[in-house]
């Protein structure tokens, strides 16, 4: 509860449309006198709200959650990062701002100087007010990319802004020596323009990433977690970041557990599939250790807390997991490898020519230069290839595909295998009844088995009541589960009992007075679309395996039953065991994609070329991944793969027409022929011409 | 063209007083959220209209009861 002014700022989920808001407002204005400076933002899904005097955040959560709006905390590292992003944002704007006032006085100016006004008195001033204006888009609208391309020249790895910032201080300088020296050879109009131009298709590309990948955007993939923990004031609801090692923690079904820890209570079951991909529920025995990661089945599980969460083995693993990111060579993109080229080359034609022994005096030389540097400025590269790529992003989200490394697609032109995790993957976590042995349940033996499981959580337990006739009715019968060893009752003076069987692996007994009647097995059921898109990788002849944690029996049914050759199904993989695989599978000429969701897959994933965690993945493996599927299945690898192609084939079109565009009009400058005023009205033309491309071609279905 | 020498400051000037309008609107973070603001808009409408609809009726109602 707090008592004074207070801030509060959360995320929430659910809210679309005017509707939304307006319920809302009027919820809280009807209800809440308290809550102030109520901000809604539809953008970022978030709420934010001032309070005054007592309130309570929980009530507040309830009352919202009834109106189907569920709201998340916000970490004090979301908000932050919010706040730097939202500066970051404003900065840029500023930028695009002045950039775009100047720019338009300078073309202003220098139009007026074209058609005619050089004839006349005015000349210098006019000459110099175009200097003026641009000298704040260099000196600030400019200043980010000047300060990139000094830091990428340090680290040996020339970017894509050194070429702009080149023709940017060397073209201003030597317009600024053309002009003082009273000539008209000067490009202050064009220069503007470049850099405004840039800026625009940067934003667009900067919002584009934000409203995707800003850090509010991605809570809702993960909530924060509160767990009941014993205090000296009774079971109490505790944010995990505040709940300590030596605390006493109450674990429902479904909770997972974000520590270390050892089991209270005397037996329980845990679904282990994230840390090990084995599909079916462990049981684990009083004193045992549970590890972070695990997924409570059964109620009121009592655990003590051993470590925090930074000390958990699933850090740990981290730990090591980020040592292999770091290790992991990042790729020169693209872009930056078409700029190095380009940088080199005028550079050197530059150098040439100015060494070269003709008629021309050391002035005229020295203004074909200019001409060149500002002409060859890589429009192509610098603004539609971003543009491109953020423009698929955004087509891809929306088919529920997020792409969170925007280097995956360049290697994602090229993929010769596809590795999938099974557990989570291929399979859901669900189970299903394969058959009854030795005949099917009678009409009373189903009400009895559904009166036993109705009440359990446990995943057996769903899937017996799956196989259920849908018009099963319901004994009256009171059962209770014992966790670890199954659910028990008494009917007409009998016992009966579902229980763990002896015989099969996975089976259960349902006994009657200690005599097993029936039996039942289980297997994992496979994704609707699994099958469908693995024979589509196929036809591409992409090479797939099957790479689990799970048992041998599991795993070749689910390889045999999806078409997997039987070479390519690998199985109770340790994480180690997965990487060696994964890294022996990689070759020179291909790219591989690692498909999975758990904590064993994130070290593979690390030395996969692209790594894809889906739906209902554990939030270290989202971490890591490059790619993220929103909805539950494989089926959206298809998409990404022919996304990336499409964008590929754009980016080389691209690529041709700057180069083709570049030895032209290079040629052109150097012999002299282009002048300010042509360079003013072809540079917007050929960045047009590319934009206009890109959006063509991946926005036209 | 001596005119130039007159407008010339005033469009340096205009384009300064655009520039630092534009500063400010960023700084009073009016560019932070661009697509919850046209909704609310909305909703303000919607909402005194209700108000006004609401004490039409009340008027009406004590203008007949008045007769």
């Amino acid at each position: 509860m707090a008592t004074n002014t207070q801030r509060y700022l959360f995320h929430i989920q659910g809210i679309k449309c005017t509707n939304c808001i307006a319920k809302i407002r009027s919820h809280i204005r009807k209800n809440h006198n308290e809550i102030s400076n109520l901000k809604l933002n539809l953008s970022q899904s978030s709420m934010g709200f001032t309070t005054e005097g007592a309130f309570h955040f929980e009530s507040l959560q309830k009352e919202l959650s009834q109106m189907g709006f569920i709201t998340t905390e916000l970490s004090e590292d979301t908000k932050k990062q919010q706040k730097t992003s939202l500066k970051e944002r404003r900065d840029f704007l500023l930028r695009l701002g002045v950039a775009g006032a100047c720019t338009g006085n300078s073309m202003l100016v220098s139009f007026a100087l074209y058609l005619g006004a050089d004839q006349t008195p005015f000349k210098g001033l006019l000459s110099w007010a175009a200097f003026f204006f641009y000298l704040p888009i260099v000196l600030y609208s400019a200043k980010p990319m000047i300060e990139n391309a000094l830091k990428s020249l340090f680290t040996f790895r020339p970017s894509i802004d050194v070429p702009i910032a080149l023709a940017i201080i060397v073209g201003g300088l030597l317009s600024l020596y053309s002009l003082s020296l009273g000539s008209d050879e000067f490009y202050f109009d064009s220069l503007s323009m470049l850099i405004f131009l840039i800026l625009c298709t940067r934003f667009l590309v900067f919002s584009i990433r934000q409203s995707h990948l800003s850090p509010l955007s991605l809570t809702q993939f993960f909530n924060a977690q509160a767990l009941t923990v014993n205090t000296e004031e009774g079971f109490l609801k505790k944010e995990i970041h505040d709940i300590k090692p030596g605390a006493e923690v109450l674990l429902s079904s479904g909770e997972s557990l974000p520590f270390d820890s050892v089991l209270l209570s005397e037996k329980a079951d845990f679904d282990t599939s994230i840390l090990t991909g084995e599909s079916y529920p462990q049981t684990l025995k009083k004193h045992d250790t549970v590890f972070a990661g695990s997924l409570a089945l059964n109620n009121n599980i009592k655990l003590l807390v051993k470590t925090d969460m930074a000390s958990s083995r699933f850090s740990s693993m981290l730990d090591s997991i980020n040592q292999l990111i770091h290790e992991k060579n990042s790729l020169v993109s693209l872009t930056d490898r078409g700029a190095q080229i380009l940088t080199y080359l005028i550079l050197s034609v530059s150098f040439l020519f100015l060494i070269y022994p003709n008629s021309l005096d050391l002035y005229e030389k020295i203004m074909r230069i200019l001409a060149l540097l500002v002409i060859a400025c890589p429009c192509a590269l610098a603004i539609a290839t971003p543009l491109a790529l953020s423009l698929s992003v955004k087509s891809l989200f929306k088919k529920d595909i997020l792409i969170k490394n925007l280097e995956a697609f360049a290697l994602l032109k090229n993929v010769g295998s596809v590795v999938f995790d099974k557990t989570g993957t291929l399979t859901s976590g669900t189970l299903n009844l394969t058959h009854w042995s030795p005949k099917n349940p009678t009409s009373e033996e189903s009400s009895i088995i559904k009166a036993l499981e109705n009440d359990s959580k446990h995943p057996i337990a769903k899937a017996i009541l799956r196989s259920l006739p849908p018009n099963t009715k319901q004994a009256s019968i009171e059962a209770f589960e014992k966790p670890g060893e199954g659910v028990f009752a008494e009917f007409q003076n009998s016992k009966y009992s579902i229980t763990q069987s002896n015989i099969i692996g996975h089976g259960i007994d349902f006994k009657k007075d200690g005599k097993t009647i029936l039996s039942a097995s289980f297997e994992s059921t496979i994704m609707e679309t699994t099958k469908d898109t693995l024979a589509e990788l196929k036809k591409k002849d992409i090479e797939t395996y099957l790479l689990t944690g799970d048992k041998k029996e599991e795993s070749l049914k689910v390889g045999t039953c999806l078409n997997f050759s039987k070479n390519n199904v690998y199985y109770e993989h340790t994480p180690e065991m997965k990487l060696d695989v994964v890294k022996s599978l990689e070759s020179k000429d291909s790219s591989l994609i690692y498909v999975g969701d758990g904590l064993n897959d994130v070290m593979a994933m690390t030395s996969a070329s692209v790594s894809v965690s889906v739906h209902s993945s554990l939030e270290e493996t989202f971490k890591s991944s490059d790619v993220h599927f929103i909805q539950p299945g494989v089926s959206k690898i298809l998409d990404l793969i022919q996304t990336s192609n499409r964008l590929y084939l754009l980016l080389r079109t691209n690529l041709t027409i700057s180069f083709v565009y570049n030895v032209c009009f290079g040629a052109l400058a150097l012999s002299g022929l282009i002048t300010p005023f042509l360079t003013a009205i072809i540079m917007p033309i050929s960045s047009f011409l590319v934009v206009g491309l890109t959006f063509f071609m991946l926005e036209s279905k | 063209m001596n005119i130039l020498l007159m407008t010339l400051p005033i469009s340096v000037l205009l384009a300064t007083l655009f520039v630092v309008f534009f500063i400010k609107a960023v700084r009073s973070e009016q560019f932070d959220d661009l697509e919850t603001p046209a909704h609310i808009a909305l909703l303000d409408e919607i909402e005194n209209e209700k108000t006004k609809q609401k004490e039409r009726k009340y008027e009406r109602k004590r203008k007949e009861s008045l007769r």
